[in-house]
């Protein structure tokens, strides 16, 4: 069943990809980046995570993802290059009104983000997501989500990496439209176990499936209607 | 002749010429009065009716005969037939017949030769005289006509009058009248039924102008107008001309790029226009009209060039604009006209034209062009311009934001936001210390987005190089200048906030009361926990009596949910307030790595007091309030109760470990104020050695040294008697070292040392001083010693206490299997487990006691798992439900419950197991090289502050001699040699640094480009001398390296919070997703609030709301 899943997945990329290149439209690779954001926080923590799981991505999906090198503001002009933005950090955000203008036209517009708190990031984080989408909720994602089981199995939900408070790990999403556009994890730190082996010194076994799971939230994003 | 004959001619001559006078007058106005009335006719009959020529010509000249004849019969002939004097003196007789035939006589007379008739000649003379007498005193006018005068005015008025009252009574017949009759001889055009009036008629117009033909309709509207154009009497074409929508009676037509000359008619109803001429002027024209802005400088944009015939002018102030234009034909001269009458002549190239301007004020312009002929181009386009000035910046500092209290690194990381329309040249930080006001400094802050319209700059300032000490404040406020080349830079201050310098002995106290706050906070909910559980118990047990609940126990219970709720509150406020002090004590570096962990540890103790398990029962029974069947109340009350009952237990271990926290972080904050004052003293003593601190600054430092003292001496009498409640705390070895400070007292020594410096005795305070600061290191070390001891005692303690129930936890349980089965052997056998009611009785008291012991521990020392109360709990219901079944003989009922006991003893002894297992591992692990790193980095940050500010002097003594890049005097050769050899030690020492950090992704990420910034700034000091990039290079070297440095500092903090391998947590799915995915009730909300914000009457608000409500309670069962 997985298999089959996997190679469906990998069939309607690149069926895509071929439609895209006969349809005449430029191939462009799916651009990841780190959201650099205000408040004083470490927007800029696990600087190894993103180049580690897109190599994962390439590795293991053959999906033409790039990571874009860059940390990316809400203000920046090439903010809508990215289809896909990650953000993390353990402390404080603060959007700016501009920022929360232009990060609420990103996502209504087909942008994705992946928040990933590394612990200490909730409040700040539900507090400004509300900020940008005051008529959403955050709702807890059910094991039956797409998201857990799009190209590996995840049949409990979101993997554990590091401990914290004891709390199980959750994901959690705000829709637009009915269309996921932003995919919230917490108490799992995926961008932990993303990070070089030797930061944080996590088994291989841990580190395998927070990049499995990254590998499913980059192919959500891809392929979501 | 004699004299009476002349008098008597003279007077018969006077009456002649009065008669003739009065003739004449009168024919003349007799004459007028029949021309008038004539005319009257004439013009009355050509107003009314349309006469040919011939008509009207004889008509004229019937006009012409009568009036001519008047004429010459009234106003001619009387001066051709003038009367005789005889005549004259008969009608003189007839009107005075006095005079009796004597002047008539008289007059013949005077005409006949007397001799001839044989008449005397005396008589003659004597009737002449007598004749002259009898005229004298008359009036000979009385003989002319004047009724008749009088008569023929009267006519002349009437005639005249009935002309004016012809013109005023119909003034278009009377034109027309008037036009046609006094044209006898003109043809003229029958008249038409409907008249179209053209405009402009005959016309001159521009080559490849449009020209507008526009139709009036009078009389019968006609049904459509058609315009005949014909080109040098060619054939005719016709265009039909557009009715007006607005206005039926009117139609246009639009000739479209004349080109040359034509003639047109128009045609409308039974009315044909005459032909019009249209002729055609060449003028010059403009065919091409290009723009192209140079920006200023300041707007950072590119030189634009817009499409051909944008004209507008709409730029940043001081815009250069330059225009360029092609005409139709070769011009003479070409000018631009400005709307403020200023004109710019414009380079003349043949059929082309250059001009430009600058722009600095709104109006607007037009393209004038003049050919060889003096033809100027027709109606020259104006294009407005439009000036936007640059406005001036905003600036606010959007980190910290607030007024702050300095923390123990002395930096603060600021976040600037500046915007302007066209960006910044500059920010610089200004700052001045309260007491000294007039004395500002500025900073420049490193940036590089120059040219962006929003610029967020990240800084970190530190604070540790000013000369600032314990409560003082400095107030600081960011200016930002855009950058307007132009007018001159605009510049924005931000708000101005202050960071004040705590002195440590606050820092402490504030700690202290937050502690003592806290811990009387959680005593009071406890207090307030048992009260609650007192009346739970007994409502619960009247409840279970009484067959029907009453409304005043429901409205009880109720009650209870809701002072619960409120405890849960308050209990969640007293954890974020423990964050904070947790937080405060971290950011001033007033407690080691292991204090900071347990408070963090403690701080989710009172997080989790208030179960999930506790909210799901408070839940249920809020449920079961609002239903009304009783056994569910009953259900859920008890469930309440004994969830109640677990986070009391909770809480007072919770309590219990806050009060011994109390002690040990009071240990840990005397052993860092002993530091801090260590510090200080060596400070001021330095800084009096080296001349680096002002008297006066040394005797403030040594006012707080004091201050601090007095709080050491007092801070650990407290401790000693803190100590004292704690039987396993070393409160002997406490009160011992109380009273060795008390009688050495510091804050007596330190307080003569300020005096002794005050007095000018600043040798004898210098050794004072070297005492007191070893004083305060004897007190941190025994506070060290008396930590560690407490440590491994409180460690010890705990192993053994685990062990001890390990052990006995283990031994029941085997118990347990025993008698389970023993029981098994003969389920049924109602004896057997009556019987083993001893044996299960033995082991429940056991494990009652094995349960207080790891209850007594758990309040001593945190790793204990905080469930581990609630499992052994768990084993202790059970085994007291296994007795029950037992005793009442039915042992296939106690069998499971006594399996379920075993379990919950055999969990609680594998949990306590990995407790130890934990509590070993730590105690043998060492710390990393963390802090280490952070002091390298400290040190290199002072280093790297030193070589800026020498560097300044040369950069500025390079820029003010005016020389060129390198030109240096051999003493700032020689310094900014030197400096460049600083520079290179500091860069391989964070090479080596950077090294380390490979293993440290997150800080090796963040040094990238330091190692290289520095190189830069050596090539600079060795070939270039330094000057204002050598500066920016060297404040982002600091920046960089202080950010390395706060992040290391805090990483430090979050090591302490993560960094454990999790482990999966097997839990259930949560629900499915919400039919509206969190966004269908928000519309339903927004919905609500627009229709709320429409202007219904008040009465219908609830109905609005009432209805919405109902929508939401719906919608998930539409399922849309």
């Amino acid at each position: 069943m997985k298999l089959s899943m996997k190679k469906l997945i990998i069939l309607t990329i690149i069926a895509g990809s071929v439609v895209t290149v006969l349809g005449g439209i430029p191939n462009v690779p799916f651009t990841v980046a780190q959201l650099k954001y205000g408040g004083g926080g470490d927007w800029y923590a696990n600087p190894s995570s993103l180049p580690n799981l897109i190599e994962f991505v390439r590795e293991y999906t053959d999906i033409p993802a790039v990571y874009s090198g860059k940390y990316v503001e809400p203000g920046d002009d090439d903010l809508f290059n990215y289809p896909y933005l990650y953000m993390t950090g353990h402390g404080n955000i603060k959007f700016t009104d501009k920022e929360i203008e232009r990060l609420r036209i990103y996502l209504t517009s087909g942008g994705f983000l992946h928040a990933d708190d590394n612990y200490g990031l909730d409040p700040a984080f539900r507090r400004e997501i509300k900020k940008i989408f005051p008529d959403k909720e955050l709702v807890e994602l059910p094991f039956d989500h797409e998201i857990y089981h799009c190209f590996y199995d995840f049949p409990g939900g979101l993997p554990k990496i590091h401990e914290h408070d004891g709390n199980p790990a959750q994901g959690f999403g705000i829709f637009h439209e009915g269309r996921l556009i932003v995919f919230y994890t917490y108490e799992t730190d995926l961008g932990d176990g993303w990070e070089n082996a030797e930061v944080h010194s996590d088994s291989e076994e841990k580190r395998r499936a927070a990049l499995e799971m990254g590998t499913n939230i980059i192919i959500f994003a891809m392929t979501r209607q | 002749m004699s004299e009476s004959g002349k008098k008597i001619t003279d007077f018969i001559g006077r009456a002649r010429r009065a008669l003739m006078l009065i003739t004449s007058v009168s024919g003349a106005m007799l004459t007028l009065a029949v021309i008038l009335g004539l005319s009257f006719l004439l013009i009355l009959l050509n107003g009314l009716f349309f006469l040919e020529c011939g008509a009207r010509s004889a008509l004229f000249f019937i006009w012409l005969g009568i009036s001519l004849g008047a004429l010459f019969y009234w106003v001619l002939w009387p001066f051709i037939n003038i009367p005789r004097e005889r005549r004259v003196a008969i009608d003189l007789e007839r009107e005075y017949p006095e005079l009796d035939s004597r002047l008539v006589s008289a007059y013949d007379f005077l005409k006949i030769e007397p001799r001839s008739y044989g008449y005397s000649g005396d008589l003659i003379a004597a009737s002449i005289v007598d004749a002259e007498k009898r005229t004298r005193g008359l009036k000979p006018e009385r003989i002319a006509p004047f009724s008749m005068l009088r008569e023929r005015s009267a006519y002349l008025v009437f005639a005249v009058l009935l002309i004016v009252g012809f013109l005023a009574s119909s003034p278009s017949v009377f034109h027309t009248g008037i036009a046609r009759g006094s044209n006898p001889f003109q043809y003229i055009m029958r008249p038409t039924l409907t008249t179209l009036k053209v405009e402009p008629g005959d016309a001159g117009v521009t080559k490849y102008k449009n020209l507008e033909i526009t139709i009036a309709a009078s009389g019968k509207l006609p049904e459509d107008v058609t315009i005949l154009r014909a080109f040098d009497g060619g054939a005719e074409r016709t265009f039909s001309a557009n009715r007006n929508p607005e206005n039926d009676r009117e139609w246009s037509f639009l000739f479209e790029d004349v080109k040359r000359d034509f003639t047109y008619r128009v045609e409308g109803g039974d009315f044909i226009s005459r032909p019009f001429k249209v002729a055609v002027v060449d003028r010059p024209r403009v065919v091409g009209l290009t723009l192209t802005f140079d920006y200023p400088d300041y707007t950072g944009l590119q030189t634009v060039r817009l499409e051909e015939n944008e004209g507008t002018v709409d730029v940043p102030y001081g815009t250069y604009v330059t225009v360029e234009a092609r005409f139709s034909k070769k011009i003479e001269r070409s000018e631009l006209n400005f709307s403020d009458s200023t004109q710019k002549a414009m380079q003349i190239d043949d059929r082309s034209a250059t001009g430009s301007f600058r722009a600095i004020k709104p109006g607007s312009y037009r393209l004038l062009a003049v050919d060889n002929e003096g033809l100027a181009n027709d109606d020259p386009i104006e294009y407005p311009i439009r000036v936007r000035s640059d406005e001036y910046p905003t600036v606010e500092i959007t980190h910290p934001g607030v007024d702050i209290d300095l923390t123990e690194d002395m930096l603060i990381p600021l976040s600037v936001l500046g915007e302007d329309d066209y960006g910044f040249s500059g920010f610089q930080l200004a700052f001045t210390i309260e007491k000294s006001p007039e004395d500002t400094s500025r900073i420049k802050i490193p940036f590089d987005s120059y040219r962006r319209p929003q610029v967020s700059v990240e800084y970190y300032w530190d604070l540790g190089r000013l000369a600032i000490f314990p409560n003082d404040i400095v107030l600081y406020w960011v200016e930002a200048l855009d950058n307007d080349r132009v007018t001159g830079p605009k510049k924005a201050v931000s708000r101005v906030y202050s960071a004040r310098f705590p002195s440590i002995d606050e820092i402490i106290k504030d700690v202290i009361s937050d502690r003592e706050d806290q811990i009387t906070d959680v005593e009071e909910i406890s207090r307030q926990e048992r009260d609650l559980q007192e009346e739970l118990k007994e409502l619960t047990r009247e409840m279970k009596r009484a067959s029907e609940i009453t409304y005043e126990q429901r409205e009880d219970l109720r009650e209870a949910l809701q002072t619960q709720r409120e405890l849960a509150e308050q209990l969640e406020k007293t954890a974020e307030e423990y964050q904070q002090t947790t937080e405060k004590v971290t950011e001033q570096q007033l407690a080691s790595s292991e204090i900071i962990q347990k408070m963090l540890e403690v701080q989710k103790l009172l997080q989790d007091v208030a179960t999930e398990e506790m909210r799901e029962a408070m839940q249920k029974l809020q449920e079961a309030l609002d239903s009304m069947d009783p056994e569910e109340l009953r259900r859920a009350a008890e469930e309440f109760q004994m969830t109640q009952e677990e986070l009391l237990e909770r809480l007072d271990r919770t309590l219990a470990l806050l009060k011994r926290m109390q002690v040990e972080q009071r240990v840990e904050d005397m052993k860092a104020l002993a530091e801090k004052l260590k510090e200080m003293e060596n400070k001021v003593s330095e800084g009096l050695e080296d001349g680096s601190m002002s008297q006066k600054d040394a005797e403030r430092m040594q006012d707080r040294i004091t201050e601090g003292s007095e709080l050491l001496e007092k801070g650990l009498e407290e401790l000693a008697e803190m100590m004292s409640e704690f039987p396993d705390m070393p409160s002997e070895q406490a009160k011992a070292l109380a009273n060795e400070v008390n009688q050495n007292s510091p804050s007596k020594k330190s307080g003569q040392c300020s005096s002794l410096m005050k007095s000018g005795s600043m040798n004898k305070c210098a050794g004072k001083a070297e005492e007191l600061s070893e004083q305060f290191e004897q007190i941190a070390q025994k506070l060290q010693q008396m930590q560690e001891q407490m440590q491994q005692q409180l460690s010890a303690e705990t192993i053994a206490a685990i062990r001890r129930a390990v052990f006995g936890l283990l031994d029941l349980s085997a118990r347990q299997e025993n008698l389970l089965g023993t029981l098994a052997k003969d389920i049924r056998s109602r004896e057997l487990a009556r019987g083993l009611g001893k044996d299960g009785a033995d082991i429940s008291l056991a494990l009652g006691r094995v349960t207080a012991e790891v209850v007594s521990i758990a309040q001593k020392n945190m790793m204990i798992p905080p469930n581990i109360g609630a499992i052994l709990g768990s084993s202790l219901r059970e085994m007291g439900a296994m007795l029950v079944e037992l005793e009442q003989g039915r042992g296939y009922s106690a069998s499971p419950r006594g399996y379920e006991a075993m379990a919950a003893m055999n969990v609680a002894a594998e949990k306590l197991l990995e407790t130890m297992d934990m509590m070993s591992s730590q105690s043998s692990s060492s710390c990393s090289g963390g802090q280490s790193f952070f002091q390298k980095m400290q040190g290199m940050c002072d280093k790297q502050g030193q070589i800026n500010q020498s560097t300044i002097p040369i950069a500025q003594g390079q820029g003010s001699s005016g020389s060129m890049p390198g030109g240096l005097t051999p003493d700032q050769q020689a310094a900014a040699s030197r400096l460049a050899g600083e520079q290179e030690a500091v860069r391989k020492s964070m090479e080596e640094l950077a090294g380390e950090a490979a293993q440290r992704s997150d800080i090796a990420g963040r040094m990238d480009n330091i190692v290289e910034e520095m190189e830069e700034v050596i090539q600079d000091l060795r070939h270039r001398g330094a000057d204002e990039r050598t500066l920016n290079r060297q404040e982002r070297i600091m920046n960089r390296m202080l950010d390395v440095q706060k992040s290391l500092h805090r990483q430090e903090y979050e090591e302490r919070r993560k960094s454990r391998t999790g482990e999966n947590i097997v839990r259930r799915s949560p629900d499915r997703l919400p039919e509206d995915l969190g966004e269908r009730r928000d519309l339903l909300q927004q919905q609500l609030l627009r229709a709320l914000n429409q202007p219904y009457p008040k009465e219908y608000e609830g109905l609005i709301k009432s209805y919405f409500q109902a929508l939401r309670e719906n919608a998930p069962a539409e399922g849309k």
